[in-house]
């Protein structure tokens, strides 16, 4: 379910987003700071490490959906699975982020005029990785096709 | 429901989607879904409404399990809230769907799209709580100044001038010379209704590189047209947001073999990202429209949209008092023929077609306005007329005037500052009500195509 050019795309510095739910059933909406294809099928997301009900969340049901979407030209895709682990992140997570919201930032600030500086508002501290088993994929592009699983005709 | 002191109202600028908003729901058996909103809509103090076209999987989550968490971001601040939700109901009609409607066509209408992108349904969701996401201390905060909306003195003192105007020309130059210099709004334009209310024509702007006198807008067309055509304002704060996202869909629509209407140019001023229309109705009938734009984001409040409104309205009155006296019966006086200036000539080519009226080869005028040059040309071709009535203008059948609502004052002002514009060697004066005359400074060249 995670494609190679699906997981390019999710690493291409897209926006991206994590969703989680309770045990109980409630949702929880996160965003993701940076995204890498560590093995086939095996996503690693970058994570706020303050953000604890999300972190509760993933330790206690596993599930989460990872949604990408292009700035530019708003192609939206998302992938559901089940988390492997959720650790600190490494030096190399940090990088990846610092990667990430320079270029991600920069798209923005030159589509829809956001000053870098106030976007860096949003950026976490401290990160964990979140390491998923990608089980689904689905196009979520505004319009009639969003919702249709990838690979199925719509 | 909210945390601390954060309530829906500090959230007011998170609702006008110039930064997208993002919905989390759940299926009963525990599977997340995450995705990118438009827009989110303040309903009241406790609810938020979202537009419902493409959201098949949350809508399927919310009927097993009637929770969802949504994340907004200040567009100024680039704060970020999280709200937990509960759904309460969907509307498909009533006072908030209609609200929804009216930003979904706007949006739809930015590409073309109004025929084929419609709202489903908004969904009602109760706030539980709003919490702060906390931000990096290591990026500071720089304020950015907003422009503060008019007052209520300086929008009466507007009207005020509008009241006094005794002819259509004096009105339009009042008010686009009011909303900049006294309201505050650097660009803005000034279109009337034509005869048939089908179509808007831009009688006047302010603040726009190019000229837009003439320029004209389908109802139902992009922001300016689906306002009209509505009978209500229309503000949007995220022009270049809307936009991509509209273009988004409509890329969407064109792939599964759906081929919405014509593509249309965004008539706005460069790098605009806010934009009110307010419709300009009297006696039930729209006559016309104020639009106003400004470069930043979120840059129009409801205070900015009620002042423009008011000052609709008053120009709507104006411009249906006047025309009810743009004529005073007395015959024009039959001055002395002139002679043509010696030395200059000008080509006057029109085609009867629809009017289209070219001097020296560019384009000037077309319809109603440009048959009225053509018809005051040939009489003054034919015996050096230059002083006519409207009252004649009306009897002309070479004019194919509707029988009613004619709007003759308004084209013949249209066509007056058309000919300004130009600074052509034709130019119209008015002589009194109902009354003008016909300048000519060069020998005049006739070709009917």
């Amino acid at each position: 379910m995670l494609s190679e050019e699906l997981g390019t795309f999710l690493e291409s510095g897209c926006g991206l987003l994590v969703g989680s739910v309770s045990p109980d059933g409630a949702p929880h909406a996160a965003r993701g700071w940076a995204a890498r294809v560590v093995d086939a099928g095996v996503l690693r997301v970058v994570v706020s490490a303050a953000d604890d009900v999300l972190l509760d969340n993933l330790a206690a049901t596993g599930a989460v959906a990872i949604t990408g979407a292009d700035v530019q030209t708003l192609r939206s895709s998302q992938v559901k699975g089940r988390v492997r682990s959720v650790v600190t992140a490494t030096e190399t997570d940090v990088a990846l982020v610092e990667a990430y919201c320079d270029g991600f930032f920069r798209r923005i600030h030159e589509l829809d005029g956001n000053p870098i500086e106030q976007l860096r508002r949003l950026v976490p501290t401290a990160f964990s990785a979140v390491e998923l088993d990608v089980l689904e994929g689905f196009d979520q592009t505004p319009g009639p096709g969003a919702g249709v699983a990838l690979g199925r005709p719509q | 429901m909210t945390d601390g002191d954060v309530g829906l109202d500090a959230l007011r600028r998170c609702f006008e989607g110039a930064i997208p908003a993002v919905l989390a729901t759940a299926s009963a058996g525990g599977i997340p879904n995450i995705t990118y909103l438009s827009k989110a809509h303040a309903v009241d103090a406790q609810r938020v409404a979202l537009s419902n076209q493409f959201f098949s999987k949350t809508a399927r989550n919310l009927a097993e399990n009637p929770r969802a968490s949504l994340l907004l971001i200040d567009p100024t601040t680039h704060d970020e809230f999280r709200l937990d939700l509960a759904y309460e109901r969907t509307d498909r009609r009533g006072p908030v769907f209609e609200q929804l409607r009216a930003d979904i066509d706007a949006l739809a209408a930015l590409t073309g799209m109004q025929d084929v992108f419609r709202l489903r349904a908004a969904d009602i969701y109760r706030v539980l709580h709003v919490g702060r996401v906390p931000a990096n201390p290591s990026s500071a905060w720089v304020p950015i100044p907003e422009s503060p909306p008019p007052s209520l003195a300086q929008v009466a003192e507007l009207c005020a001038r509008i009241g006094r105007c005794t002819d259509l020309d004096a009105l339009v130059e009042a008010t686009v010379d009011g909303l900049d210099r006294l309201l505050g709004y650097r660009h803005v334009l000034l279109l009337l209704a034509d005869e048939q209310a089908r179509r808007l024509y831009t009688m006047a702007s302010r603040g726009f590189d190019a000229e837009h006198v003439g320029a004209e807008v389908a109802l139902g067309d992009g922001i300016i047209g689906v306002a009209a055509e509505r009978g209500t304002p229309v503000r949007i704060g995220n022009l270049k947001q809307a936009t991509k996202y509209s273009a988004t869909v409509r890329r969407s629509f064109v792939a599964t073999g759906v081929e919405p209407g014509r593509e249309l140019p965004v008539p706005t001023l460069p790098d605009a990202d806010s934009r009110i229309v307010a419709p300009a109705v009297a006696a039930g009938e729209l006559v016309g429209a104020l639009v106003a734009d400004r470069v930043e984001a979120v840059a129009f409040g409801d205070a900015d949209e009620a002042a423009l409104a008011v000052v609709a309205g008053s120009l709507a009155g104006a411009l249906v008092a006047l025309r009810s006296l743009d004529d005073d019966g007395a015959p024009a006086p039959r001055a002395a023929a002139t002679a043509p200036a010696a030395g200059t000539a000008v080509h006057v080519r029109h085609f009867a077609v629809d009017g289209s009226t070219f001097l020296d080869g560019d384009y000037l005028i077309k319809g109603v306005a440009g048959r009225i040059l053509w018809s005051l040309l040939r009489q003054h071709a034919a015996d050096g007329r230059t002083d006519f009535t409207n009252r004649e203008l009306r009897l002309d059948p070479t004019l194919e005037l509707p029988g009613y609502k004619d709007n003759l004052e308004s084209r013949l002002i249209l066509l007056k500052r058309r000919l300004d514009e130009r600074e052509a060697a034709i130019r119209l004066t008015r002589t009194g009500r109902g009354r003008f005359r016909l300048d000519v400074a060069a020998t005049v060249q006739l070709e009917l195509a």
